[in-house]
């Protein structure tokens, strides 16, 4: 008996199917935590960042 | 302020952005010349002069490396290492890692340049190179990889931009597939075979292949571009919550879309529809990407017509969003069934390779020349003409090849009126697209064009630096370690399953969000296990179930002989002209023969299926043509087809093949459990060879062939050749003189 007779014998293919729902499921719930999310000023000034090297860096303070 | 008392100061390290911005340019340079090089010796073969390292075989996958390996990557650490030292606010990690992923970077292509043409090769497109240097990369990516994950470490800023996030996808994917694609068994310091075969093997190199396209040429770039259009447009993205978005659906989708690669191959029906699947999903987040990128510019686009930094961004994303559109299509099975093996899939790389990662890099480079090198950028008017004759270059290049690939492509499958093939000759097909590869080479004469002149545009840039460059020194607070600034929510006095859910909730918004969005170490892991778990998902039933590939009862080890043949035609690297997969179509089988069957390809280590069919197919070539007719064709193939693009191999019945490395090489497959038998006593595969060699050699002479050839290379070809897809046409076992088994297939001799 070898592994791949016991993988066949469960029908592995359908895992493929199975994870792929999974892989569904959770990316649903990134973008939805993403949509949801209300911290606007956090992305604003992530947003900035690239141009904020030229202006003083950011205080830790301003970090919240 | 209390918190000025403790800034840090630090300067940031340009040097090392210098000298990969000039490799960029540099390596550009070499790799499109290469390439309008293998375009010209397409249309007119006789120009490799007989030289086994001047044809196309052998510089295609010279091209093909510099372009991905040399140009696009040395851009991609360029663009590395200025944003990121900037977005962190904190020099790189290591000085001396800086240098010598400098350095091993640029003497692992050296290496690349050398032994392609030599013909030292694994075969698998985009990871041609052989084991050294294959350990070489990976040495040199965890230096990258440290050096890249310290600067992190030491950050000073605590928000990761978005273009971080998608240089981490990079560093851990990358390193994934360069070690899970090359797992080889050696057969000496120049040779090895992987440690797959068959199926196994193909699904392996399309599961690299198909996502160093996106975390080798797509995320980089991404991260490029979410860095450096905002600078150049001098404004920031237009959505921050897309962009992360893109980069999720990325990682989510991405890994999985592999087997479009060989849709109507051997592969097991349900993987290549989970790969199509996906595929189309990825249309969303290219979109979205493209379109993200766009809006930025906007209220900006007057200065798009003053800009050649915005023009080459402009058009770049442009093609970003045209080739992520156009790849999910050929993802379709029925678009692919078209498509595939035809310059259609040229067309579509070249439309990703020249106009979003070379305009990215070019608008990236004009941008950082003056930055870099303290002074104006030399000639903006240069730059001008350089965007406008490389967006000519790509136009005439891919509409060209794009009508070539249909023509050929419905000529392929085209029917006459009485159900035969319409063009049963295949060269017949190769003739009618030649006007069109033509107008590739002008096409690609006109970007070659444009590259020199960004050459000697940063070149001029650099001679007016000033005697020393400026370091501007930068102060920062340092970050401290993370303490979690959430405020512990205030738990109201309920009952347990209440307060349970005000502690889920609070896990969800503070913890979950945070983690994911502050820390580096938990981002990467959510990377790596995405891709992993994915890959493991896709490629553990290819591997593990056994209906996937029904094992064939006729289907024999190749001889000795054969396989040092099989190497010849690996080293040659006939793959890049020939597949050998015949696809179960009606005018695949019409032409070729019987369609090709999994259990085909059970010791072919490593698979040679191959990507394009400017030949005709070979999987059904043995027994087609008498032994005389490979000689000469092999010879000269314009001798033997009117009109062949096929380049000559007038050394192969020149040059002696090398019996003594026979053994290493079956020791080697009986390693991976190919059942050799006897062949593998020391001194017995030698032997063996030798007596198939002399056979055939024999049998050529019979056929009116020239005597003394049993030594040459060209016996150990034909012999692979001859023995191509017959074996299951042959009896059972059980009704065969098992005397013949160890012969050489009948040369068929009509
Ligand atoms: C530049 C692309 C190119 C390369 C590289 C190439 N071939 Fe070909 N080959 C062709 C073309 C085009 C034809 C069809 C015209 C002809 O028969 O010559 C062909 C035809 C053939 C045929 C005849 C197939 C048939 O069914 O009629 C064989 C056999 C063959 N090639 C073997 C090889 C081998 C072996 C190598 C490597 C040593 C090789 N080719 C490399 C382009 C190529």
């Amino acid at each position: 008996m070898k592994l791949s007779d016991v993988m066949s014998a469960m029908r592995l293919e359908t895992y493929a199917e199975i994870a792929m729902v999974l892989f569904m499921l959770a990316f649903a719930g990134v973008v939805y935590q993403l949509l949801r999310r209300r911290n606007v000023a956090e992305f604003e000034h992530a947003r900035q960042l690239p141009l904020s090297e030229d202006l003083a860096p950011t205080p830790l303070s301003e970090e919240k | 302020m209390p918190m000025s008392a403790r800034a840090e100061k630090f300067t940031y390290d340009d040097a090392i952005v210098r000298k990969f911005a000039f490799a960029t340019i540099i390596w550009g340079l070499v790799a499109t010349l290469a390439g309008l090089w293998v375009a010209l010796i397409m249309v007119v073969p006789a120009l490799s002069f007989g030289q086994p390292w001047l044809t196309f075989g052998r510089l295609r996958p010279l091209h093909t490396n510099a372009a991905i390996f040399a140009f696009a990557g040395n851009a991609v650490f360029a663009a590395v290492y200025y944003s990121t030292q900037r977005l962190l606010k904190t020099r790189m990690f290591s000085d001396g890692l800086s240098k010598f992923h400098f350095w091993g970077w640029q003497a692992i292509i050296v290496a690349a340049a050398i032994t392609l043409p030599l013909g030292i090769t694994q075969s698998k497109e985009y990871a041609e190179l052989e084991w050294p240097i294959d350990i070489a990369i990976a040495v040199v990516w965890v230096a990258f990889a440290i050096n890249f994950f310290g600067a992190i470490a030491k950050r000073r800023e605590r928000h990761l931009y978005v273009a971080i996030w998608f240089y981490i996808a990079t560093v851990i994917t990358v390193a994934i597939l360069h070690i899970f694609n090359n797992l080889v068994v050696p057969a000496g310091l120049f040779k090895s075979y992987p440690i797959y075969a068959g199926v196994q093997d193909a699904f392996m190199q399309w599961w690299y292949g198909h996502n160093a396209v996106a975390f080798f040429l797509t995320t980089p770039f991404l991260g490029l571009m979410y860095y450096f259009l905002p600078k150049a447009a001098g404004r920031p993205v237009f959505s921050y919550r897309l962009s992360i978005l893109h980069f999720w659906s990325l990682v989510f989708l991405y890994i999985w879309a592999g087997p479009h690669h060989l849709h109507y191959t051997a592969l097991p029906e349900w993987a290549s529809t989970l790969g199509m699947l996906f595929s189309v999903m990825l249309w969303m987040p290219s979109w979205g990407g493209m379109i993200n990128g766009l809006l930025t510019l906007r209220g900006a686009w007057n200065r798009v017509s003053q800009d050649p930094v915005l023009k080459f961004f402009v058009v770049g994303i442009t093609f970003y969003g045209m080739a992520t559109f156009e790849g999910p299509l050929l993802s379709i099975k029925s678009v692919n069934a078209l498509s595939h093996y035809t310059d259609w899939t040229i067309a579509h790389v070249h439309s990703g390779a020249l106009g979003w990662n070379g305009f990215m890099t070019f608008g990236m480079l004009y941008w950082l020349a003056p930055k870099l090198f303290q002074t104006q950028l030399w000639s903006k008017k240069l730059a001008e003409i350089h965007f406008w004759i490389g967006t000519l270059g790509i136009l005439f290049y891919i509409v060209a090849i794009y009508a070539a690939g249909v023509t050929q492509g419905l000529m392929w499958r085209a029917f006459d009126e009485t159900g035969r093939l319409a063009y049963p000759d295949f060269v017949e097909t190769v003739v009618r697209i030649i006007p069109m590869y033509w107008v590739r080479v002008f096409g690609g004469s006109l970007f070659v064009a444009g590259v020199v002149l960004c050459l000697v545009n940063l070149l001029m840039t650099w001679k007016h630096r000033p005697k020393t460059y400026e370091e501007p020194v930068h102060e920062a607070p340092p970050l401290g370690a993370y303490a979690g600034t959430d405020p512990k929510p205030t738990v109201p006095a309920h009952p347990t399953m209440v307060s349970f859910a005000y502690q889920l909730r609070y896990f969800i918004d503070a913890a979950w969000h945070r983690v994911w969005e502050r820390r580096p170490l938990k981002l990467s892991v959510w990377v790596a296990v995405s891709v992993v778990v994915a890959s493991l998902f896709e490629i553990i039933p290819t591997f593990l179930i056994r209906s996937n590939v029904p094992t064939i009862s006729t289907v024999e080890p190749y001889t000795p002989l054969e396989l040092a043949g099989r190497d010849i035609y690996v080293a040659e690297g006939c793959y890049n002209c020939h597949s050998q997969m015949v696809r179960p179509i009606r005018s695949e089988t019409e032409r070729y023969g019987e369609y090709s069957k999994p259990g085909e390809f059970v010791y072919d280590h490593p698979f040679q299926w191959g990507s394009r069919r400017i030949g005709p197919d070979l999987h059904r070539v043995g027994g087609k043509y008498p032994h005389l007719w490979h000689l000469r064709h092999m010879d000269d193939p314009a001798s033997t087809t009117q009109g062949s693009l096929m380049p000559p191999y007038p050394w192969l019945a020149q040059t002696e093949l090398d019996f003594a490395s026979i053994q290493p090489r079956v020791d080697a497959m009986a390693m991976l459990g190919v059942p050799y038998g006897k062949d593998v006593l020391a001194g017995q595969a030698e032997q063996t060879a030798r007596a198939q060699a002399s056979q055939i050699a024999t049998e050529l002479q019979q056929q009116g062939g020239p005597a003394g050839l049993e030594s040459k290379q060209i016996i150990a070809l034909i012999a692979y050749l001859q023995r191509l897809g017959t074996d299951i046409k042959r009896a059972p076992p059980a009704e065969r003189n098992p005397e013949l088994t160890a012969q050489s297939q009948p040369a068929g001799g009509q």
